[in-house]
């Protein structure tokens, strides 16, 4: 037996593209995928670049142009692009300083819920006897509650501030988390390939986080994408109930429901943050069904 | 020749639920199996679905602890070895599973499956693992370029060659293959079993080999354990079993293989009815519901195994019913 691979005629055929690069193929395969990146990169950067790129302050007050319409409506002017809101603040700025602050709020609550309840999900499925069952009660107690009301309860003994808002969301979102890791690696568990892996020899943490993890990512990115959006509505309802992101901070949920009572006369001031939200969560959602299928070896052409 | 594993008396009981506020009822899957088997010979365990084959497979592997009994594997009691010894234990015996199709990992490339009981258990560099693998693949019948392929990118008989190709990367003594073949296409399957006795020859693996299906188990073992509802009804050497089974159950499934030549077909012997419950198992010995030579004492007795013309055989009537 000779112990040199020989590398011949089928050069190519051994070789093989990056991980990244392979990746990226899969990724890319998804039109709708690359739409959303591209959009959310443009929010990004807009964000990220949000001193240069803004024209106005986001708090700054120009009272002699309060509810302008946007630029092309009637009445509307040239200096403010997509108009004023209800105190004259510039509404193009708001939705730039704000995409910092709720694309924050939405990716650290995602991140924040779904490393936990990875983990706390792995171990109720690993465990089922003791450590399992008792995960599983604490997860449905957190269930039996009113969401937005024990988020509320959070905020409150936490005290009103962005930090906090992120943990109270977190929390609330945990438990679909759980439940949903759990599910899938329950089913994953009893699989031939899992028991092959211990015959192998591979220890607990290995078997959850290299084996039967990468089987269940499917549902959870799926579900990761969409909490990301009721996140941002979270932080939202609790901005309005004082209890968020604190006013004059531009946030889109805080600018969405403090626009409310000129849903009739000026619509600009209601419909630009809805929209925002509305387009960065579909190129999220778009992302995430990219990012399940580039992740999914089944749903790649053959290489 | 030394026993690389000893089975003695190994049993295996299961708790099951009958439900809200009704107890515990005792699965009896495995109940006394004690064998011997030496380096480089094929036992093949053979019954009916239910009888405890893959309940032994599990207790062999390492995977789940007998209730009682004992195992030995290379003369180490695997019950009494320390978490470290047991981890060694563990990578001499790998196992072949029945289902190609669930055995391997769908999200993990092949050459990363097969590497990777060698980075689990060896401290080979990544670049030495590739070579390992890349000579195990060619052994087994792979080509080179599907080490970056998925497993869904194979045909049945393709992935179980992987799998069998990732039970001996780790170069075991014992391999235990769960009806490795009934999920393949005959056509497929004289090809895997060719495979399975290469490597034998060049590994010198030892084989217990589940099957039901006698027809491939004359092709491939030297020994023959019959199984039924956890017991051991008849071992012995292949072909002394074959020519003359002394058990009335090894009788009726032998009996029950097809034979294309008129004269190799033997004398139909019918057992009626269904594999008793395991959860109340009959008194006595376990076949005498079903045995067409069944006495008074068969119901009242169960029957030890007993050596028997070069064999033995678990059967009360076992010289009665050939005299």
């Amino acid at each position: 037996m000779t112990t040199q691979v020989q590398l011949g005629a089928d050069d190519k055929a051994l070789t093989y593209p990056s991980p990244l690069k392979e990746f990226w193929q899969g990724f890319s395969y998804n039109k709708g995928a690359v739409i959303g990146l591209v959009f959310l990169t443009l929010v990004v950067f807009a964000a990220l670049l949000a001193q240069w790129v803004a024209p106005y302050s986001p708090i700054e007050q120009y009272r002699d142009a309060m509810l302008t319409p946007p630029a092309w409506a009637d009445g509307g002017s040239g200096r403010f692009l997509l108009g004023t809101d209800e105190i004259g603040r510039d509404m193009l700025s708001r939705l730039i300083y704000g995409a910092r602050l709720s694309l924050m709020i939405g990716l650290s609550a995602v991140l924040s819920s779904l490393i936990p309840g990875i983990v706390l999900g792995l171990l109720a499925a690993f465990y089922p006897k003791v450590l399992g069952p008792l995960i599983m009660r604490v997860m449905d107690v957190m269930m039996a509650l009113p969401s937005l009301l024990l988020a509320i309860a959070i905020v409150a003994i936490l005290g009103p501030s962005m930090l906090n808002t992120i943990i109270a969301i977190s929390v609330v979102s945990l438990p679909g988390y759980v439940r949903l890791v759990r599910a899938s690696a329950m089913t994953e568990l009893n699989r031939d390939y899992v028991t092959a892996a211990r015959v192998a020899g591979a220890g607990t943490l290995r078997l959850m986080f290299i084996t039967v993890l990468p089987n269940c990512m499917a549902p959870l990115i799926v579900h990761a994408t969409m909490s990301f959006s009721s996140a941002i509505l979270d932080a939202a309802a609790l901005g309005f109930l004082g209890m968020g992101v604190q006013p004059p901070s531009a946030e889109w949920g805080a600018m969405l429901s403090s626009a409310r009572d000129y849903i009739e006369r000026a619509w600009w001031v209601v419909s630009w943050p809805g929209l925002t939200i509305l387009l960065s969560v579909l190129a999220i959602n778009l992302i995430g069904d990219g990012l399940r299928d580039a992740l999914d070896p089944k749903l790649k052409r053959a290489a | 020749m030394s026993n690389v594993l000893q089975a003695r008396d190994l049993t295996r009981h299961y708790e099951v639920s009958q439900g809200f506020l009704r107890g515990h009822a005792t699965v009896k899957a495995l109940n006394g199996v004690s064998f011997d088997l030496q380096a480089g010979r094929t036992l093949a365990v053979v019954g009916e679905s239910g009888c405890g084959k893959s309940t032994l497979a599990r207790q062999l592997t390492l995977i789940e602890p007998p209730t009682s009994g004992s195992l030995l594997l290379d003369g180490q009691d695997a019950a009494k070895a320390s978490a470290a010894q047991r981890k060694a234990m563990r990578t001499k015996v790998q196992m072949v599973f029945q289902n190609p199709y669930a055995s391997l990992n769908p999200r993990q490339k092949i050459g990363a499956q097969l590497a990777e009981p060698l980075l689990i258990n060896s401290r080979l560099s990544a670049a030495e693992r590739m070579e390992r693998v890349r000579e195990m693949m060619k052994l087994v019948g792979l080509r080179p370029e599907h080490y970056y392929r998925y497993p869904h990118m194979f045909s049945g008989g393709q992935r179980q060659r992987i799998a069998i190709a990732r039970a001996m990367m780790l170069n075991p003594k014992i391999v235990v293959a769960d009806e490795p073949t009934s999920a393949l296409d005959v056509s497929i399957q004289a090809q895997v079993l060719n495979l399975f006795m290469d490597l034998q020859e060049s590994f010198n693996t030892t084989y217990v080999f589940i099957s039901h299906n006698l027809a491939v188990v004359e092709h491939v073992a030297n020994d023959v354990m019959v199984m039924y509802l956890g017991r051991v009804v008849e071992i012995g050497a292949k072909d002394t079993l074959y020519a003359r089974p002394l058990h009335p159950y090894t009788q009726a499934l032998l009996s029950a293989t097809p034979s294309i030549h008129a004269e190799d077909r033997r004398i139909q012997i019918k057992i009626q009815g269904e594999l008793p419950s395991p959860l109340k198992p009959p008194s006595g010995c376990a076949f005498h519901k079903r045995c067409p030579f069944a006495a008074e004492r068969c119901a009242q007795e169960s029957p030890a195994l007993r050596p028997l013309e070069g064999r033995q055989v678990a059967c009360h009537r076992a010289e009665e019913i050939h005299g």
